[in-house]
């Protein structure tokens, strides 16, 4: 950790001037792509991320079909521009761990048995990056699911927390997430309040991963509004 | 009436929405948990006998034994077509479910790669796969025309009430038409006509949860000659068979007017919406050239997918929530 980086200023604020508990700004739009069965576009602060929905079809190789239920195919992969010095583009070591937690997320809310030998294929793209890119990309992701009409038991909604300074703090920007103690990237299910993911790097003692997980699952129910909000709005507008 | 009521208080649900906590049972595209019912799909919510339904507003065609679909050759075999109908699922069309006696390895002399079939979705067992048949009314080999492609959970829309909206298009647009389950629909006749057509099932798709659709399309359809103007600029997209969004908008621009007048005069005589329609329907099959069995398996087709139909609902309905057990 490198503690030569001010994170919280004098006035108590982070660096961004945001309070210790407060979201970046969200936006979120439903059903931006024409050829895909269902999408969704993000900004979360400065993280820009698209994610479609293919599906559910017809999956190939055979061999991979699972005759009782469908499976969830992941894809999250970040733009070679999505970074300050270029992305190596494909997928490396870390994007194909974050696809594999977000499709094992979205997978434990989608009806797979109703879809036997399908496929329901998961693209996550980002475009700009700004830390908590696969809580934005989850985010986006169930939005799109829903989207598609793919049947499911509620939407997901995730959200970070995380420690800077010995303080413990909601949504880190990539400062923050840099040069922090810890990150706690989380996804709920906003109706029961099951967690679908969860993650964490760094140290955090019990008492402040409780204090971080709380403000994480509070935010979620913020987010949650917005994704209701961003589906909602797609067919007022017709 | 009570449909009406239902349609005016209609709710958009995001799925995982609440929608009922006991007394009413779980329907189409929901989910129960202890005695509480969620919705599993985004659509309308409503309320039919007793039972919460979602009408969804997406999804995938998923076939159903006794559906129509136009189904397109995806391959041949010795014994077997393989038959593309628009879901995750293809089907095979076995050479003892055509209405033709077809030797060993015949099979590509009465249909090839890429001919078009109305057909019955014949059998789907519990792994969903899918078989379809032409032994029935009214399947054939579609030739000519063309197809186009909606979002198959628009298709009750498309046939309307009791197969009123699409008697009224074939009425109005003297074309023939046959509307699969699967979200695919087969439009022959003048070319002029199919583009009348086609805008008009365009129009129901972009405009499909209003109220008063069957009226609006009707006064879309008898447009005086300024739409016709339209029609004509906008044809090089029509042919290109896909469902181009912008068609609609286009048309807007081009004639402002008409389109003001259709939106604003539905939503006052809404009620003449039930009352009009079987007239119409029963009207249409001695005038037009149409085949009966083309009528006929239009209108069948129509009280089955018609949603807001009570009786076919609850038959449906009944298989539904034990099905829904297996899914918890």
């Amino acid at each position: 950790m490198n503690k030569e980086v001010k994170l919280l200023r004098e006035d108590g604020l982070r660096l961004d001037g945001r309070r210790y508990d407060e979201l970046r700004p969200i936006k979120i739009e439903a059903g931006v792509l024409n050829r895909a069965d269902g999408s969704a576009y993000l900004e979360w602060g400065s993280n820009k991320v698209l994610a479609a929905i293919y599906g559910p079809r017809e999956l190939h190789p055979r061999h991979m079909q699972n005759s009782m239920k469908a499976i969830v195919r992941c894809k999250y992969s970040m733009a070679s521009f999505s970074v300050p010095d270029r992305k190596r583009p494909g997928p490396d070591r870390r994007s194909t761990e974050i696809s594999k937690v977000i499709g094992e997320a979205l997978e434990s809310v989608i009806f797979t048995e109703q879809f036997p030998r399908t496929v329901v294929d998961v693209f996550i793209e980002v475009f700009q990056a700004d830390a908590g890119t696969r809580v934005a990309g989850l985010t986006a992701a169930s939005v799109a699911l829903a989207d598609a009409g793919v049947p499911m038991k509620a939407l997901i909604t995730a959200c970070a927390a995380g420690k800077v300074e010995d303080t413990v703090v909601l949504d880190l920007g990539k400062l923050e997430d840099n040069a922090g103690q810890a990150d706690l990237p989380m996804a709920i299910i906003p109706t029961t309040g099951e967690i679908v993911l969860m993650q964490m790097d760094g140290h955090l003692t019990p008492a402040e991963f409780r204090k971080a997980r709380d403000m994480a699952v509070n935010a979620c129910y913020q987010i949650y509004e917005m994704q209701k909000d961003a589906l909602k709005r797609r067919y007022a507008a017709e | 009436m009570e449909n009406e009521k239902n349609v005016s208080t209609r709710v958009l649900v995001t799925p995982g929405e609440l929608l009922s906590e006991g007394g009413l049972k779980a329907g189409k595209n929901t989910y129960w948990q202890g005695n509480k019912i969620y919705a599993s799909q985004m659509g309308f919510k409503s309320i039919t006998a007793n039972y919460v339904n979602v009408t969804p507003l997406s999804g995938r065609y998923i076939p159903r034994p006794n559906d129509l679909v136009v189904g397109v050759i995806m391959s041949v075999n010795p014994t077997t077509w393989l038959v593309d109908i628009n879901s995750p699922y293809p089907a095979p069309l076995h050479v003892t479910e055509v209405p033709w006696r077809v030797d060993f390895g015949e099979t590509s002399r009465f249909l090839n790669t890429g001919d078009t079939i109305l057909a019955k979705v014949f059998i789907v067992d519990e792994i969903k796969r899918v078989q379809v048949t032409m032994k029935d009314h009214g399947s054939r080999r579609l030739t000519g025309g063309q197809i186009i492609e909606i979002s198959p959970t628009k298709v009750p829309r498309v046939i309307g009430k009791g197969g009123s909206m699409i008697s009224m298009i074939k009425q109005k647009t003297m074309c023939r038409l046959f509307v699969g389950q699967n979200g695919r629909i087969w439009i022959d006749g003048d070319p002029e006509n199919i583009r009348l057509a086609v805008n008009a099932v365009r129009f129901i798709e972009r405009e499909s949860h209003r109220f008063g659709l069957t009226e609006a399309v009707e006064k879309y359809l008898t447009k005086p000659p300024s739409l016709k103007e339209g029609d004509n600029q906008i044809a090089p997209e029509i042919k290109s068979l896909s469902g181009d969004v912008n068609e609609g908008k286009q048309l807007r621009e081009i004639a402002p007017e008409e389109e003001a007048t259709t939106m604003d005069e539905p939503e006052q005589d809404t009620k003449g919406e039930e009352k009009a329609p079987p007239d119409d329907a029963e009207g249409d099959a001695s005038q037009e050239e149409v085949p009966l069995t083309t009528e006929k398996s239009g209108e069948e087709e129509a009280e089955k997918s018609d949603e807001e139909d009570l009786e076919e609902q609850e038959k449906t309905i009944v298989e539904e929530p034990y099905e829904r057990i297996g899914d918890q």
